[in-house]
């Protein structure tokens, strides 16, 4: 509010177009005269179509639309009048504008002034980042603030929706569209505590109308917080894993109650951080790309191990129980299977939970949310491997004296030549671990256990050497192969 | 009613180009967006590399490219200014 030389005073406000257009009585023009809404004006190039003359409000909403259309948030500043008695008692009905809403009753009777288009560009690779989030079998929906036809505009450039998508039924929707639709949140009886009236759960008003929403939406525009949690809130209703990005105060309910939340580093209040599960320390979308690829990467490597560790101890299993029965003394002594599960548990385990992200990784879908960890075609990988490694150990266990190289025998005979079925037996299970460990990084669905190509950087991992110039807990001449051999020629206590 | 392609320089030609035809609605339009705005412009304390002018809007985003439109033709100086 500003007083006037003349002591009237003159009351500024700035807000969304379409929520001040029913609210104006006059345009001010260069001049400075206030004109009617219903005058006619000339209509400027940029904007023509078909007449050459609209009234001042006709040239408003098209103002708004040709920035809106070219991906601009459009604010309108317009202001009011009034004498000081007028504002005086206005004042004294009103709480003394105690509240930001007791100043409401100001905003009539509006002269506008000027509508300022602001477009925030898209950054870099953003386009990119949500084809790639696309093509992992992600849908992205953008919530925004922003009027229908500018977010419409800006979801275009970005790649959220596609021009033939537009004009699907419910694919754009305003936020009010949207909760009058799915009947907004309702609150239930928690089923975990039937006896408990005040323990209630959040729950979509009509959820098989949301189902048929979300199959389509893509943007929902005037949106507010309490939408976003609607949506988060019936997604998950609806079995689906659902992640939000937030910065606002009011954004918390929605970052708590999504699988993941993610708040703006630089932009989010504290109050988005402590909801959030994680912080983009540089507000950018495509950071969330890189979230999830290592995400995806971790839950890949602890199946990897998991497949690994099975494969392992249901040939250990076999052998030494095999052995026992039909030879009546275990191929493998105590020593070398604590070995054996020293390397495979620490180093082998270390080796395949550092495995970097794989190149395709978000070119697949993503695991349903109650998905086993171990699938059916691990299983089948896990005794897939495991049969492959019996056959040859006890192929090697049976006849592997007669056609293994002769020193290999003598050696292992020289330096225990009470229990020599432990050395023939020692060497080809840990190098079937190794394969196995290698073929754990084509494991999801390839019959080829063969694998396509021999991982050297996870055998440089699993052996070490790696380790050579970064570690020097981990001397370059003393890899573990070498250990291994050490363990071999080892006198055994019998 | 230009296109802003690049903000900076663009944006700046553009805020000069407005100043010049509005004339006698310009202060009019300055109060009315920096003093009914929540961002704010403050001194840039330098932390972040990304901003070397002197000074720095921060807050409400959308509130932010308003004022930097009359930051583009006041400077931040002027427009504390205006504001107080």
């Amino acid at each position: 509010m500003v007083k006037k030389e003349d002591g009237s005073v003159r009351i500024y406000t700035k807000g969304a177009p379409d929520m001040l257009f029913d609210k104006l009585v006059g345009v001010q023009d260069q001049e400075g005269n206030v004109l009617d809404m219903m005058d006619e004006c000339t209509v400027p190039a940029e904007l023509k179509e078909d007449d050459d003359e609209i009234t001042q409000i006709d040239l408003l909403e098209k103002t708004v639309k040709y920035f809106a259309h070219r991906a601009f948030r459009t604010l309108l500043i317009c202001y009011r009048d009034m004498s000081m008695d007028e504002y005086e008692s206005t004042k004294d009905e009103h709480n003394n504008f105690e509240k930001e809403s007791d100043k409401d009753v100001l905003e009539c009777d509006l002269v506008a002034m000027s509508i300022f288009g602001i477009q925030d560009p898209l950054r870099e690779g953003i386009i990119e980042s949500i084809e790639k989030v696309r093509l992992a079998g992600i849908t992205t929906i953008m919530c925004t603030g922003d009027n229908i036809d500018t977010a419409i505009a800006i979801s275009k450039n970005a790649g959220i929706i596609t021009e033939d998508k537009v004009n699907d039924k419910f694919a754009c929707m305003t936020g009010k569209d949207f909760r009058e639709e799915v009947g907004g949140i309702i609150k239930v009886q928690d089923p975990e505590f039937p006896e408990d009236p005040s323990k209630t759960i959040d729950k979509v008003g009509n959820i098989s109308k949301f189902r048929a929403v979300k199959q389509n939406l893509r943007v929902l525009a005037r949106s507010s917080p309490e939408d976003k949690y609607l949506l988060v809130t019936g997604i998950q209703e609806c079995d689906g894993v659902v992640a939000v990005t937030g910065d606002g105060t009011n954004d918390a309910p929605a970052l708590t109650k999504a699988d993941v939340g993610f708040s703006m580093g630089i932009t989010g209040t504290d109050v988005a951080k402590g909801a959030s599960d994680i912080i983009l320390m540089d507000d950018n979308f495509t950071s969330i790309v890189v979230a999830l690829r290592y995400g995806r990467s971790v839950y890949d490597n602890v199946r990897k191990f998991i497949q690994f560790q099975l494969s392992v101890n249901v040939v250990a299993m076999f052998i030494v129980f095999f052995g026992s029965v039909v030879l009546r003394d275990s191929p493998l002594n105590a020593v070398q299977m604590l070995w054996v599960n020293l390397v495979m548990d620490t180093l082998g385990a270390l080796a395949l939970a550092t495995e970097p992200p794989a190149g395709d990784i978000l070119d697949r879908q993503p695991y349903k949310k109650n998905n086993a960890i171990v699938t059916e075609v691990m299983w089948r990988n896990i005794f897939g491997h495991a049969i492959w490694q019996i056959i040859i150990l006890v192929v090697i266990l049976f006849s592997g004296q007669g056609w293994l190289c002769e020193n290999y025998s003598i050696k292992c005979l020289k330096f225990n030549p009470n229990n020599s079925k432990e050395c023939i037996e020692f060497n080809p299970f840990y190098s079937n671990e190794l394969y196995v460990m290698n073929n754990e990084i084509e494991m999801w669905n390839s019959l080829n256990l063969t694998a396509d190509k021999f991982n050297t950087t996870l055998i440089d991992k699993f052996t070490c050497n790696q380790y050579k110039t970064k570690n020097p807990m981990y001397p370059a001449d003393k890899p573990c192969t070498k250990e291994q051999i050490a363990v071999k020629y080892l006198p055994q206590e019998q | 009613m230009a296109e802003v392609g690049n903000p900076n320089e663009e944006s700046l030609k553009l805020a000069k180009n407005v100043h010049e035809h509005i004339g006698g609605m310009y202060n009019d339009l300055a109060r009315a967006v920096l003093w009914n705005s929540s961002a704010r412009i403050e001194k840039n304390d330098f932390s972040d590399p990304a901003y070397t002018e002197e000074y720095v809007t921060k807050g409400n985003v959308t509130e932010q490219g308003l004022i930097k439109f009359f930051m583009a033709i006041e400077g931040g100086e002027g427009c504390l200014g205006i504001k107080h």
